[in-house]
């Protein structure tokens, strides 16, 4: 699905690569975090997989751009980045408008889509009188809408409160036991990614390279407070503060 | 709703001092018509026939040439926002052109076009342009780099494809703002165009005052001041349609 060889990043006028020699594979299907402190690359490794940068070294195997029915890797930013003048449901509609869907169909995904992440009563709303959650929830469902086979999440709860997030990383577990589909999720939260996640890969160095890469292998649905997960939260800071 | 007194009791004393300076004898009615003279002078010039004509000349000159200064400007400001090429190379052009007021064109104006509402549409137009092109490139090049990654992300790689759903959308505010400070420089134009001889409000005024007909030069100001009143509350209802988004 997706595959890195030796990769390298050096961005254009920079002296020294951010990422270097970095080896990573990633199956259909796998649910990876990607953890390390901020600055170190994470982000980039995202957009280096959804084509919006190049690498200037090594191979990157990463899904082609679509045949123009799917998108084959949908983004989830941080700061949920709708289009402010447009409603939560044009928003979802935004990403398959550059597909040749029918527009009826196009129109009961993202119907149906709000309905998942809970939104239908606020479909006519603006993004300005959504909360942050319920704007992280729009933006969610516009990454589903487009049918992708890779889901990319950039801190995609890192600023919102504890019980919103809690709220969204179930809803987010949930959604993946169902859909089965690939996400790579970065966060600097660890006990977040252990949570969530079937492997930890845990990007250090400058520039970073595969510090730590740990399957999860914890039956789901998973509670917060299992031992074995406070076990692997412990190895993986341990090595983070190495 | 409570009425706002004082704005009313500022135009009260306003017009009695109005009143009051050619009544003292301060100044002769023919220099300064006294506000109480121009009901009278603004029913004859509706009823002798010269109020309408002058007004539907007018507008029509202000509208086409708004119009054609605007939607010039904004498309021009448009490429020179996206392209740095582009804007790199009008960068000199524009540096020399610019600072030519409108007026500086009448000439130009009139060897082109002759004292016709073409000279005046001319005039109008390119002193919207400059406005609306400098709004439009600014509010282009402003456009939030991540809306521009979000667009890329979901499949719009190109410039043509984001123009419309994100770019523009994105300046409108900017490019608004724009449209509208050309509203109140494109009635300076057209009465200024029209002092030169087109047919007009600007015209009407010229004529009146070379007979001294004071208080028609002031409805005919009071026109231009009512009808920019007029345009920028409808722009304001119009904006306020297309940025409903905002709070």
């Amino acid at each position: 699905m997706i595959r890195f060889q030796q990769l390298g990043l050096t961005f254009p006028g920079a002296t020294r690569p951010v990422i270097s020699g970095l080896d990573l594979t990633v199956a259909a299907g796998e649910f990876v975090a990607l953890v390390g402190a901020s600055g170190v690359g994470k982000s980039t490794l995202l957009r280096i997989v959804a084509r919006l940068l190049a690498p200037s070294a090594g191979t990157a195997d990463v899904p082609a751009l679509g045949d123009g029915k799917r998108l084959p890797v949908a983004m989830v930013f941080q700061d949920a980045r709708l289009l402010p003048w447009r409603t939560a449901r044009d928003n979802v509609l935004f990403g398959m408008e550059r597909l040749t869907i029918d527009p009826a169909e196009a129109a009961r995904r993202a119907d149906a889509l709000l309905e998942v992440v809970g939104l239908s009563a606020h479909a006519e709303k603006w993004p300005r009188q959504l909360s942050g959650g319920q704007r992280q929830r729009v933006a969610i469902a516009r990454a589903l809408a487009v049918e992708p086979d890779v889901l990319l999440m950039d801190e995609p709860f890192g600023a919102l409160d504890a019980i919103t997030r809690e709220t969204l990383q179930d809803e987010l577990a949930q959604l993946h036991m169902q859909s089965g589909r690939t996400v790579l999720f970065v966060t600097h939260d660890i006990d977040e990614a252990l949570y969530l996640a079937d492997r930890v890969v845990l990007l250090a160095g400058s520039p970073a390279s595969v510090s730590l890469d740990r399957s999860v292998a914890l039956p789901r649905p998973r509670r917060r407070e299992d031992p074995g997960l406070q076990a692997l939260a412990a190895e993986i800071r341990a090595r983070l503060h190495a | 709703m409570r009425l706002p007194w004082r704005p009313f009791l500022g135009l009260a004393i306003f017009l009695a001092i109005w009143e009051a300076v050619p009544d003292s004898g301060l100044l002769p009615s023919s220099l300064l018509p006294p506000p109480s003279a121009i009901p009278g002078a603004f029913w004859r010039e509706v009823t002798g026939g010269q109020w309408l004509p002058a007004l539907g000349h007018s507008l029509w000159h202000y509208l086409a040439g708004l119009l054609i200064g605007t939607v010039s400007g904004i498309a021009v400001g448009v490429a020179a926002g996206l392209s740095r090429g582009l804007d790199e190379g009008l960068s000199w052009v524009v540096r020399v052109l610019r600072p030519i007021p409108g007026l500086a064109w009448v000439p130009f104006a009139i060897l082109w076009f002759g004292i016709s509402s073409g000279a005046a549409l001319f005039i109008i137009a390119i002193g919207v342009f400059w406005i609306n092109l400098f709004a439009t490139t600014a509010a282009v090049r402003a456009v939030d780099p991540d809306l521009i990654e979000l667009a890329n992300a979901f499949g719009r790689r190109d410039q043509w494809s984001k123009l419309w759903p994100v770019i523009l959308p994105a300046a409108a505010p900017g490019i608004l703002a724009g449209v509208r400070t050309g509203l109140g420089q494109a009635w300076m134009a057209v009465v200024a165009a029209e002092l030169f001889g087109v047919p007009g409000i600007g015209q009407r005024m010229n004529q009146a005052a070379s007979l001294i007909a004071s208080e028609i030069v002031v409805v005919c100001m009071l026109t231009i001041a009512v009808l920019y009143g007029v345009m920028d509350m409808l722009f304001l209802v119009v904006q306020r349609r297309i940025m409903r988004w905002q709070a």
